[in-house]
């Protein structure tokens, strides 16, 4: 029993020590955790800091962005060369347009991106890969680094080429980008034009058997004709007159081949101007150019156009006049709309290109050019450094002028398109504005 | 002991209070874009592959035949006006369906003959075009309204090339021509078209 007392009082003191042992342990392992944590703390104090200001250059994406499945969280060094500030201020620090800035404010050199700026262009557009291509050059003239490459310029894949910084620049068809549903704000905002450019005729391309678009669309191939699209603004077109469109997967001459072959029964491309690949095609006659109609449905995106065989000689009869349509076409900045931390950078490339733009009007240099009012608006954000340098350049408001263009915009939006009466008004206007009567 | 408690369990609401701060943002405006990425898009450098990202400066050599939509040459383009003199030796008079349009300074262009509806939808397009600074779809449409018969449209082509009308209109980039112009002003003269006059009156007092 006593040994039992014992036993159990000892067994107590056991348990007891035992309870001490575990609370002691208990609150070492408490200690030990908090002063991991704040090991922790003291240690991710310098890299957090490090993280506001961003010393070596670099700045913080303002939004998710995404390479080879990783989440990267730097804009590239050159970015925030020249602005040298933290790179929360330096998003902070994008200038809004001012209304009427003197030109020699606005034409200061602005920093020059150290990174070689990159021009995309649709690789089946002929007329826009050569553009991209002069305007490198004009951007090399002014001392910058340039490149052009070829690849998609859908609303897609530009929504793609924001949010992945793959391009920084795109010559791109602003039909489709305004035929896409999606294309909405923020999307809009973060890739806004620098220039409207010259219009690109889009061309249907079909065995002369296919009399015209009608026709065309009859045909039952299985579920309808297999009309190849080259290029986002021949999709938007396909889409518009009702077809459905087969995304090409392949080079236009391919395209082409498939054609000849009886596999396709029509191809559609745009801004194709002086590729080979089209130039060579259908010399034998079998194959001509489908007429597009002009219907008020082509309206706001699209102009007319008129091909002869001056422009097709291998698949425009000499007697033949050809109706097509053409898309307008835009110079985009790629992630630089209001907020971006690029958008400070697009100052220097668009002083480059506005003040060099005479190069892109030499002889040499692709016709389109000519026709560019680099103060023509789109219904599209504008660059608010491109908008700033154009509104540097204007002079005085001129009353006349301004009621001619409301009056254009009212009529641009009533319902149905305008008619005679709206085309008397707006002449009048028109003549009131240039100082003459009709 | 108690002491030590309560500063492990303060370093570690600091440290879950920072994870939080720093934790990356992520904007709504992103997530909706996301599925508008349907297909991948493979950039291809040029350098090598492709004649656009020749390294030298030389430009690429344009051909020199015109692309489609852009004006015709005034001296080859002779359709249009045989087309219109031949409707206005045809139909000297107004038809109906010009009774909307004989009011105001407009009638005077359309004394000699109506623009058909389509011919007067061009017209206005190509006009809403220009105020929009769009020269060359203001061409594209007014092309076609001439085409079309709408004498007008003549007049409007003439001050899209005519360098006054550009630089009033505040047009950068493109250049005017004077000569060019002249020839639409003195095609839509001849197409009745009075203040056509004087304008090329203007171009010679500049010596255009």
């Amino acid at each position: 029993m006593e040994a039992s007392v014992t036993s159990s009082a000892e067994g107590a003191r056991n348990v007891g020590a035992s309870q001490r042992r575990a609370k002691q342990k208990m609150q070492n392992l408490a200690w030990r955790h908090g002063g991991v944590a704040l090991a922790g703390l003291l240690a991710l104090a310098p890299i957090s800091a490090w993280a506001v200001t961003a010393p070596n250059g670099m700045v913080a994406y303002d939004h998710p962005v995404f390479r080879n499945g990783k989440r990267i969280l730097w804009h590239g060094a050159w970015r925030a060369r020249g602005a040298k500030t933290p790179a929360a201020t330096a998003e902070r620090a994008i200038p809004t347009p001012a209304p009427s800035p003197p030109p020699e404010a606005a034409k200061s050199p602005a920093p020059p991106p150290e990174r070689e700026i990159t021009v995309i262009a649709e690789a089946q557009d002929d007329c826009a890969s050569r553009m991209a291509g002069e305007l490198v050059s004009t951007l090399r003239a002014a001392g910058l680094k340039a490149r052009a490459v070829a690849g998609a310029t859908s609303p897609s894949a530009l929504a793609l080429a924001v949010i992945g910084d793959t391009a920084d620049l795109a010559i791109a068809p602003m039909d489709a980008l305004l035929a896409d549903d999606k294309a909405t704000a923020p999307w809009r905002d973060r890739a806004p034009y620098v220039a409207r450019l010259a219009n690109e005729a889009i061309e249907i391309v079909a065995p002369r058997s296919i009399a015209d678009l009608g026709q065309l669309k009859k045909l039952r191939n299985g579920s309808g004709p297999t009309v190849v699209a080259q290029g986002a603004s021949a999709e938007a077109l396909l889409a518009r007159l009702g077809l459905k469109p087969k995304p090409a997967q392949e080079s236009l001459a391919a395209s082409l081949e498939e054609l000849a072959a009886g596999k396709i029964d029509a191809v559609v491309v745009a801004g194709a101007g002086h590729s080979n690949a089209l130039a060579d095609f259908g010399k034998d006659g079998r194959f001509h150019l489908l007429s597009v109609p002009w219907t008020p449905a082509l309206r706001g995106g699209y102009a007319p156009a008129r091909l002869t065989s001056k422009d097709r000689p291998n698949l425009i009869r000499a007697d033949e006049k050809v109706d097509a349509v053409a898309a307008p076409m835009a110079l985009i900045a790629i992630d630089a709309g209001q907020g971006s931390p690029r958008a400070p950078q697009f100052a220097a490339i668009v002083a480059a290109f506005f003040q060099k733009f005479d190069i892109l009007l030499a002889e040499n240099a692709q016709a389109s050019w000519r026709d560019v009012n680099l103060a023509a608006s789109a219904n599209w954000p504008r660059l608010p450094a491109a908008q700033q340098w154009i509104a540097s350049g204007q002079g005085a408001t001129d009353a006349s002028l301004d009621s001619f263009r409301k009056m254009a915009h009212s009529v641009a939006s009533t319902n149905g398109g305008p008619g005679a009466a709206d085309a008397d008004k707006l002449y009048e206007s028109l003549m009131r504005w240039r100082g003459t009567g009709p | 002991m108690m002491v030590k408690g309560v500063a492990g369990l303060v370093a570690g609401v600091l440290a879950g209070g920072l994870g939080f701060a720093f934790w990356p943002r992520v904007e709504p405006g992103v997530l909706s874009l996301r599925p508008a990425v349907e297909k991948p898009v493979f950039v291809v450098a040029t350098e090598a592959a492709r004649p656009v990202s020749a390294p030298s400066t030389a430009l690429i050599p344009a051909p020199s035949t015109a692309m489609a939509g852009a004006p015709a040459e005034p001296a080859g383009d002779k359709n249009g006006l045989v087309k219109l003199a031949a409707a206005l030796r045809s139909d000297p008079t107004p038809p109906s369906s010009a009774a909307p349009l004989a009011r105001g300074l407009a009638t005077a262009a359309l004394k000699n003959g109506a623009p058909s509806e389509q011919a007067a939808r061009f017209f206005a397009l190509g006009l809403i075009a220009l105020a929009d600074g769009d020269v060359a779809g203001a061409r594209a449409f007014l092309d076609r309204a001439a085409d079309d018969g709408d004498t007008r449209a003549l007049m409007v082509l003439g001050d899209t090339y005519d360098p006054a009308t550009l630089t009033r209109l505040g047009a950068v980039g493109i250049r005017g021509d004077a000569a060019r112009a002249r020839d639409y002003y003195a095609r839509a003269l001849t197409a009745g078209v009075a203040a056509a006059r004087q304008r090329i009156a203007a171009l010679d007092a500049k010596g255009n």
